[in-house]
């Protein structure tokens, strides 16, 4: 959209290395995200509307502790160019402003609401230099810079009581209208939990943070609420019910996301469903029948499968079979994130439940 | 609903479990704690479990021909981490058990320094790690149960855990147990070369506290373990108890305590008053549950009085997290005012145990017209406090105390000692002597008396502001209009002097309340235009990342740093000091003002003695400072 904007910061090198140890993740996770953002069905963003605010990569030996960039009055910079005009005062756009943060991060212990905050690349564990993200989502929203804001944190969220997060000095005069703005907030942990990052296989094995990850897979394989957008609740249900299965073996906190206290926000969904892999235990010798049916009892999909060379068939919902990739032991069907039964008849007669969740997920083992 | 719902009963394990029922849109139809009960339509389900960091899940359907129109659902116990060595726990270790059996014993072996009640430390590694060293590795690994103290609350008594206890590195655990005297105690350990956390334990007369504390990997070498002190697990009973860890309370105690380190009550109040009924004797689970009520959004406050009175019953109501809660929660009952808050300031002499009891601590400190009641060791730790999500605690260190002498050139007649620091609450006694000065001839004409009343205090506060002219140099105070005030006279001859001294005190003092916030800001400002925090900082921070030692600073002079760097930013960007971002900035819940004064301060006075063109000088001195 024209009035859109957003500011993308992504820290993985920090001067103090030791307390802040190297990221891989956050550079992708911008680059990522960035490409979401300028996608038609994506964010759709005039790509001249995105500030990147990144780590380089590599830091001189003999830099500045102080000076290593990102710094806070970068982003501040970054900020204040986008929300005011040139005799200095606030402006509202009627867009959307993303605001996104990749790196360390903690929340103040004694916050009642949810905060982020992200450790500036010149950040010391004795001078725990910060970018206070939350509090500039809500200075947008209070001032009623942009119709609507979506502010993602994908750092860790560590309680702490005496590393103060950086509020700017700012005019704190209110806008009647911030009461009709959307906020929407997702952090990459509970208070007091930490995020992750990991290499992805999906993503070209490249490291990301879990939350980017799980967010842009969310926008692709959920399921949407009424046409092509999906709403932030809905966003929210599927993040936290999938998050468990996106994991896989090593669990991690989930995020925390708060939706707009009023008219929920809409995001674009690509509603391609999750690609589920099935597999049977023991290849089936014969043919064998598997209906799909969901949590209604209604059948969604009947598969003929039979043994290579063979051709299985699927049949959707009444539509005309088609051919369906079996190579003996393993296939995948389309199939929206829910629950669902399988009953097998046929060379192998059984049935059990079973939950589609997200793409690259584990097999049902039939 | 309608006619074919079947009653869902989902039963969790554990009694502390959250239970949560998903459908197959993935909207949460119910949540409870260890069991729901709820009508859903055949389909299919999920159930989720949750304790402490772990969580697990069974899909199931639910068809319309169930017997009896009803389904159970029964989920898996969980094994969450805990550094109490709890069976079922992913961190259990049966021989850890056995040392915290023995020492916990009737007849455990004891050390005896003191009567009357008992401790028992246990610092523990769950990871196995020591089980393939050999003795050299074994050796090395030995050393990171080296530097802990159990001390006074004032550092006097130390004794060395080593000493008092038994380390058996081949199973990765550090003992100590002892009869003591019922009292608060610090538990510390060395955190570099000089710098100690300190962990408040306080010990009730007939208790025994047990305290758990992990060992936690730290670094890249295997063998390096460190004390995480704020995931220590407390847990008070009697002496000579022995360890069950089997109990179930205990199970509750770690998710009631993970749950505080979260900021989140998972625990509701019917399940809260089941675990608090007199079933079980665990007095650190009534702090825990009253914390944990107060974080509900509408806390159940009669159920937390009886939980704060009947724990008061158990360990004594002089407990300084219990005085702290039952003060907090007058408060919200609307039951107490500004005197309790006194009472309660005045009678708290040592730490409370947990953060959360600290910060209540701080809201009756800050409500106090005259904050000067606060106990001096107090006010010194509120200066110190480090982070931590669940136990209260702070850094000592040695060089804190000598920074400033040393980096203000010696100049000792500037040095903010603890009976002279910024507050308004050193002038405030000459209120009274001043006021009498004025009124010569008691007399009972309302106008001589009320002028006589305004010049006292006038030249109060002539005096407060010659005594922050002294030390602020060039910092201007904005002192309060006094003249304004008025004084209602009483008419009963005998107590007329008395009463309307009183009055006139009382009323100079509010007026002078602001005095201190002011002082704060103007020498805030003050310092942001004069020194470049920038470079200050850069300075610090570049010693520490070429190799130098840490920096001698408290926890609150770092947190000043950074905000006077802040601030010089914007002052360098904008031209000004904004006022409502110094107050924003000044405002730190935790910290009592005249801690912050404190060490504004001993920042103004050293740059006051440096070469103000050379500001980083300033960084310098302080590292120069670390050095000596």
């Amino acid at each position: 959209m024209a009035d859109d904007y957003a500011i993308l910061v992504g820290i993985g090198k920090y001067a103090d290395a030791s307390t802040f140890p190297e990221l891989q993740g956050p550079v992708n996770d911008v680059a990522l995200m960035q490409k979401w953002l300028i996608a038609p069905t994506g964010g759709n963003i005039n790509p001249d509307n995105i500030t990147v605010i990144l780590s380089p990569q590599a830091i001189e030996p003999e830099t500045d502790p102080d000076s290593v960039p990102p710094v806070t009055e970068d982003f501040k910079k970054a900020f204040k160019r986008l929300v005011r005009d040139k005799e200095g005062r606030f402006i509202s756009r009627p867009g959307r402003l993303y605001l996104y943060f990749s790196g360390h991060g903690f929340c103040e212990k004694k916050s009642l609401t949810p905060q982020a905050t992200l450790y500036a690349a010149n950040a010391t564990r004795e001078f725990p230099e910060n970018i206070f993200g939350s509090y500039y989502a809500l200075l947008a929203r209070d001032k009623a810079l942009f119709s609507e804001i979506v502010l993602i944190m994908d750092c860790c969220r560590d309680t702490e009581v005496n590393r103060p997060p950086d509020i700017p000095a700012v005019n704190e005069a209110g806008n009647s209208a911030a009461n009709d703005v959307k906020l929407f907030c997702v952090y990459a942990a509970p208070k007091g939990g930490k995020a992750q990052e990991r290499q992805i296989a999906e993503r070209g094995n490249k490291v990301h943070g879990l939350l980017t990850h799980a967010i842009l897979k969310a926008f692709a394989e959920a399921k949407p609420d009424a046409g092509a957008s999906i709403t932030g609740a809905a966003l929210k249900r599927h993040l936290l019910e999938t998050w468990t299965a996106l994991c896989g073996g090593i669990p991690a906190p989930p995020p925390e996301i708060v939706l707009p206290t009023g008219t929920d926000i809409q995001f674009r969904s690509e509603n391609q469903g999750v690609s589920q892999g099935f597999e049977f235990t023991e290849p089936p010798a014969a043919s064998t029948v598997m209906e799909v049916f969901d949590s209604q009892g209604q059948l969604v999909v009947r598969c003929e499968l039979l043994p290579p060379p063979a051709a299985s068939t699927a049949t959707w919902n009444g539509s005309p079979a088609t051919g369906l990739g079996f190579d003996g032991k393993v296939f995948s069907l389309g199939l929206q994130p829910s629950y669902y039964k399988y009953v097998l008849s046929g060379g192998l007669s059984r049935s059990n439940l079973f939950a589609v969740l997200v793409g690259g997920g584990n097999r049902v083992q039939l | 609903m309608s006619n074919s719902d079947i009653q869902l009963d989902v039963l969790a394990t554990d009694q502390s479990s959250e239970v949560i029922i998903v459908d197959s849109s993935f909207h949460v139809l119910a949540r409870g704690i260890q069991r729901v009960q709820l009508k859903v339509p055949p389909g299919i389900y999920r159930a989720k479990a949750k304790v402490g960091d772990q969580q697990s899940e069974k899909l199931f359907s639910v068809e319309p021909n169930e017997p009896n129109g009803y389904k159970l659902v029964e989920l898996d116990p969980l094994e969450f981490s805990s550094p109490i060595p709890l069976q079922q726990t992913s961190t259990s270790r049966t021989f850890h058990q056995n040392a915290i059996c023995s020492a916990t014993a009737a007849d455990g072996t004891t050390v005896q320094l003191g009567r009357g009640a008992a401790i028992v430390i246990l610092l523990r590694d769950a990871s196995l790690v020591y089980s393939d060293f050999n003795a050299d590795e074994l050796a090395a690994y030995g050393k990171n149960f080296q530097g802990f103290t159990l001390s006074s609350l004032d550092g006097s008594e130390p004794h060395s855990l080593e000493a008092i206890g038994k380390l058996v590195p081949e199973q990765g655990y550090l003992i100590a147990s002892a009869a003591i005297d019922p009292g608060t105690y610090v538990l510390s350990h060395l955190t570099s070369g000089t710098e100690r956390q300190c962990l408040p334990l306080v010990i009730p007369p007939g208790w025994a506290l047990q305290v758990f504390v992990s060992m936690a990997p730290a670094g890249d070498a295997a063998i390096v373990r460190q004390a995480d002190f704020d995931g220590a697990a407390m847990v008070l009973d009697r002496p000579g108890a022995g360890f069950n860890p089997d109990r179930p309370d205990l199970r509750v105690l770690e998710v009631a305590r993970q749950a505080l380190a979260r900021g989140h009550n998972v625990i509701d109040s019917n399940a809260m008053a089941v675990l608090l009924s007199g079933k079980f004797e665990n007095p650190m689970m009534g702090i825990f549950a009253v914390h944990l009520l107060l974080l509900s959004k509408t806390p159940d406050l009669e159920l937390a009085q009886k939980v704060v009175t009947n724990t008061g019953n158990l360990i004594g109501a002089s407990c300084p997290d219990l005085l702290i809660l039952s003060w907090k929660l007058g408060q919200l009952r609307g039951t107490s005012g500004a005197s309790d808050s006194k009472v309660l300031v005045e009678s708290v002499k040592g730490p409370p145990m947990l953060q959360l009891s600290w910060h209540y601590f701080m809201e009756a400190y800050r409500s106090l017209a005259d904050k000067d009641v606060l106990d001096k060791g107090i006010s010194r730790m509120a200066r110190q406090l480090v982070s931590s999500s669940v136990w209260m605690s702070w850094l000592d260190s040695a060089n804190y105390h000598s920074v400033s002498a040393d980096a203000i050139g010696h100049s000792a007649s500037h040095t903010p000692q603890e009976e002279d620091t910024f507050t308004s609450s050193t002038a405030i006694p000459q209120v009274l002597p001043e006021l009498e000065k004025s009124m010569d001839s008691p007399s009972f004409d309302v106008g001589r008396i009320t002028r006589a009343i305004h010049r006292g205090a006038n030249r109060v506060k002539g005096k407060v502001s010659n005594w922050y002219k002294a030390r602020t140099d060039a910092v201007s105070l904005d002192l309060p209009t006094l003249e304004t005030f008025k004084v209602e006279l009483p008419n009963s001859d005998e107590t007329y002097l008395e009463t309307a001294l009183e009055k006139a005190g009382a009323a100079v003092h509010l007026k002078l309340q602001s005095v201190e916030a002011d002082a704060a800001a103007r020498i805030f400002e003050s310092l942001v235009e004069r020194v470049d925090w920038k470079s200050v900082l850069g300075q610090l921070k570049s010693v520490t990342h070429h190799g130098g030692e840490p920096h001698p600073l408290t926890p609150l002079q770092r947190q000043l740093l950074l905000s006077l760097k802040a601030a010089r930013e914007q002052f360098e960007d904008e031209g000004e000091v904004l006022e409502d971002a110094v107050r924003r900035r000044l405002s730190i819940p935790d910290v009592p003002l005249n801690a912050i004064l404190y060490d504004l301060n001993l920042f103004h006075l050293i740059a006051k003695n440096l070469d103000k063109k050379h500001s980083s000088s300033l960084a310098k001195a302080i590292v120069q400072a670390s050095h000596d």
